[in-house]
């Protein structure tokens, strides 16, 4: 097992460094600097202001160097500074996470709720017309892409039912305390129904057929035999068991849920990480951008060995080599 | 016995309704104090001088208070100061050797958000500050023709005297001031680190609102400064909330959810839609300085030649984009300056849809029919060219289709290659690696004059190491010269007929083709009052919202 982690923690830290690489060389690779995006929108701009402004964000230096120098920063613990908000990026990053941390939890959360739910009734219901329904729903989710469905959500529930705020986090002067609680509240609502709807989707569909692989199982048949009730049958015997390989499952679908988020919270200007990697990118704030494509990375890397843990702790037959 | 899955239904349904209910009256009742702006950009910062993005600008429009300002009417009026200056009163001054001399009188009054009064040490001490090098300024190009900037009496700290090296027409048009007193210990400590000062993200301003917050990623929150002299602004909050995407900035619009828009990215469609969707909503159609054009390689084989530049004009039929795309709003364009400036020329020569004329233009210029349909040169060489633009720009796009189509009725074959806007304005435009045509807008302000854009000294090339924005390449001696005239003269009659003469001869030689002039599209409530968007770049819809108030 502690072979198996270390190996694991080499990999992930070899994964990314091979990542940083890449995701620096394609920042810098992207056309245009935030020095020619100034030039561009200002015509009293001269060579000798060019100049001087790409000699004061860093862009002479060679594309190497420029890395290295951010990976020496990195290694003290400092992200640097965001040219475009001016302030230190570790701080500009952590504000932003707790807002996505947020919608993320909040939306795994719906997301597994209503996913297991519906895929154990529509097991238990095979070939009903809730089960086809569910399925549909099931498939409707998958296909549907975030921000198509996001726009969707706010002209039904914004515009023609003006049921919930288009977008935003907060309403800006609301009293603090229980009024405060309640919009947050009514603003997560739209973000998280459209974030958790891939999960839910997808989480349906392996519970439905992992509970129809586990309710044929001997175990429990002998349970119903033993004269149990169904609801202890299905919620202590079928549901446990068929929840093992969900639960890897979640793991391994929260980086995609996460990068899910970065077109969520455009769409619902939702402040957070996603949104901050979405400007960053536009406005060529590369230390920004870098900040947050590793956390992203990171979460990839370490939630991808938790699933492998997770699994290994579920089923007793893994064992870790 | 209550039974407890009951209670926990009972408690999610009072919380659903609380939600549900409470929150929009919440928001009802706050808007009547306050006025909430929706923005498609977020601002980089607040200190204009070292930022780039125009949602900056359009919250210090409310949050500092300039020397001297444009109204609706693009007349200058001044704020923090006495007076304008002007040539007649005598505070601009003409010196031997093409000098000025410039004098302002600060209103007394006038404070920062902190208390201290703005004076004409505060205006001295930032022109000394931007002209240093190590100051991470944006651009000095005005700040180079001043040679000095003083305030003459120490006794009298309120008059400030501008000396210029050079005669520039718009030398009475103000300049930036701030607090020196905030800003000078980080500035003698490392200039370079100014734009990281606390200031560029919570500005001390001299507005008539001051920063109460900022939530990066979300909104910005204002209120009313109860010292701004000229009387204290009526609604007592902005907020200015940050929604990147159009659709859902419109969305938001329909649904009452901000009260007015600026930078909003709409199109004249979203516009429509949101005065057919929301009746309670004004949407502003106001003329603005946004040049919409094709520039023309002229230093091509084939484009060189004006009459084929004529010809395109005549193939493509303006008015109808006009009317079809932008139903009528957007006026043709047949010179480089908009109507509403001073130099406009109604006069110049104009090219109507004459698909008849394009190509007796053409034949004229050596061109014949080749079997496919397509002109060769005296060569045989095929006349395909190439147009690009800002890919993903849905209008522009729209418009290459349809100015395809017309090209090939006369003979042109037209081939598309767009960019995204950072490599188009990056490098094609910039290292003119464009073939024939690139498609694009100038912003452009009152006093803008052309200089960068026709003088041949600003054909950027590596000889001049890429200086200027002559992208078409386009010389021409008589309009250099008027150029040079103009540039320097400060009497405004002799300068607006200069101008109208270079605009005669630029429709005759035809190195851009002029599309159309774009609209500046801004959103207000109905019931919000005295909202007049000036439609200039830098003085945006909030520019008089000190005055503004809630309708009973």
């Amino acid at each position: 097992m502690q072979r198996f982690l270390a190996r694991r923690l080499v990999h992930g830290v070899i994964i990314l460094i091979g990542l940083s690489i890449l995701m620096f060389t394609l920042l810098v690779l992207t056309p245009g600097d935030p020095v020619e995006l100034m030039a561009a929108s200002n015509p009293d701009i001269r060579p000798e202001d060019v100049a001087m402004l790409r000699q004061y964000y860093g862009l002479d230096d060679a594309m190497y160097v420029r890395y290295f120098k951010w990976v020496r920063s990195v290694l003290k613990g400092d992200l640097g500074y965001s040219r475009t908000y001016g302030t230190p990026v570790t701080k500009l990053v952590v504000d932003r996470l707790r807002n996505t941390l947020t919608l993320l939890a909040t939306s795994v959360a719906v997301a597994f709720t209503v996913g297991v739910t519906a895929g154990v009734y529509s097991a238990l219901h095979q070939y009903s017309a809730t089960d086809y329904v569910v399925t549909v729903a099931a498939f409707a989710g998958l296909a549907m892409p975030v921000f198509w469905q996001g726009i969707v959500f706010i002209l039904l529930f914004a515009v023609w039912l003006p049921w919930f705020p288009a977008g935003g986090m907060m309403t800006p002067g609301v009293a603090p305390g229980w009024p405060m609680v309640l919009d947050r509240l009514w603003h997560l609502v739209l973000p998280v129904s459209v974030l958790a709807t891939s999960g839910m989707a997808s989480w349906t569909r392996y519970m439905r057929s992992s509970m129809l692989e586990v309710v044929r199982h001997d175990y429990v048949r002998t349970a119903r035999a033993k004269g149990n009730p169904e609801r202890v049958v299905i919620n202590r015997h079928a549901l446990r068991n068929a929840l093992i390989p969900i639960i890897t499952l979640i793991a391994l679908s929260v980086p995609g849920i996460l990068n899910g988020a970065v077109l969520t919270e455009t769409v619902f200007s939702w402040p957070g990480m996603g949104l901050l990697l979405f400007q960053a990118v536009l406005g060529h704030d590369y230390n920004v951008a870098m900040a947050v494509l590793l956390f992203l990375a990171l979460m990839t890397v370490i939630f991808n060995l938790l699933a492998d843990l997770a699994y290994g702790l579920a089923d007793p037959r893994i064992r870790y080599d | 016995m209550t039974n407890p899955k009951r209670s926990l239904l009972a408690m999610v349904i009072v919380a659903a309704l609380a939600i549900g209910v409470n929150i929009p009256s919440v928001m009802a009742q706050q808007s009547r104090d306050t006025v909430v702006f929706g923005m498609a950009q977020e601002p980089d910062c607040l200190i204009m001088t070292f930022c780039s993005m125009a949602a900056g600008m359009a919250v210090v429009n409310s949050v500092f208070a300039d020397m001297v300002s444009y109204n609706d009417k693009w007349q200058l009026f001044p704020t923090t100061v006495m007076k304008v200056p002007t040539l007649k009163d005598g505070d601009w001054q003409l010196l031997p050797g093409g000098k000025m001399k410039v004098t302002y009188k600060f209103k007394k009054g006038f404070t920062w958000h902190d208390g201290k009064p703005v004076t004409a040490l505060d205006a001295s001490w930032t022109y000394l500050m931007l002209r240093n090098p190590r100051s991470p300024a944006v651009t000095r190009f005005v700040l180079r023709k001043i040679e000095n900037m003083i305030v003459p009496n120490a006794a009298d700290p309120y008059t400030l005297v501008v000396q210029w090296n050079e005669t520039y027409p718009f030398a009475n048009t103000g300049h930036t001031v701030y607090p020196r007193h905030v800003l000078e210990r980080e500035y003698l400590r490392d200039p370079a680190g100014l734009k990281s000062h606390k200031q560029a993200r919570n500005p001390v301003g001299s507005g008539p609102y001051k920063l109460v917050e900022w939530v990066p990623g979300s909104h910005i929150t204002l209120e009313a400064y109860d010292k701004f002299p000229e009387g204290v602004a009526k609604i007592k909050k902005q907020v200015w909330r940050f929604i990147l995407d159009a659709t859902v900035l419109q969305a938001n619009v329909i649904a009452n959810q901000v009260d007015a828009t600026e930078i909003n990215n709409f199109s004249i469609d979203q516009m429509i839609e949101i005065e057919r969707r929301n009746p309670g909503v004004t949407a502003h159609y106001t003329p603005a300085m946004i040049w919409e054009h094709i520039d023309v390689n002229v230093e091509n084989e084939w484009l060189r030649d004006k009459r084929v530049r004529q010809a395109l004009a005549h193939a493509i039929n303006r008015e109808e984009l006009s009317t079809k795309l932008f139903y009528g709003k957007q006026p043709v364009a047949h010179t480089w300056l908009p109507e509403r400036h001073e130099g406009f020329n109604p006069n110049v020569k104009k090219y109507a849809h004459d698909p008849g004329r394009a190509r007796a233009l053409l034949a004229e210029a050596g061109f014949t029919m080749g079997p496919d349909g397509v002109l060769r040169d005296s060569r045989g060489a095929r006349f395909e060219i190439t147009i690009m633009t800002t890919a993903g720009h849905a209008v522009r796009e729209q418009i290459q289709q349809i100015i395809k189509e017309q090209l090939r009725a006369v003979g042109i074959d037209l081939r598309i290659d767009n960019r995204p806007a950072s490599v188009l304005f990056g490098s094609i435009t910039r290292l003119r690696q464009f073939p024939h045509l690139v498609m694009y807008a100038w912003l452009m302000s009152p006093t803008t004059l052309g200089n960068t854009f026709w003088h041949s000294t600003q054909v950027p090339t590596p000889a001049n190491n890429w200086e200027g924005q002559n992208y078409p390449g386009f010389r021409h001696a008589e309009t250099d010269k008027l150029i040079d005239q103009y540039m320097t003269e400060i009497d405004a009659a002799k300068r607006i007929a200069l101008l109208r003469k270079q605009q005669e001869i630029w429709a005759e030689e035809l190195p851009s083709i002029p599309l159309y002039f774009r609209l500046h599209l801004t959103t207000s409530n109905k019931k919000l009052t005295n909202v007049s968007p000036t439609g200039l770049s830098g003085t945006y819809i909030n520019w008089n919202s000190r005055l503004w108030e809630w309708k009973q």
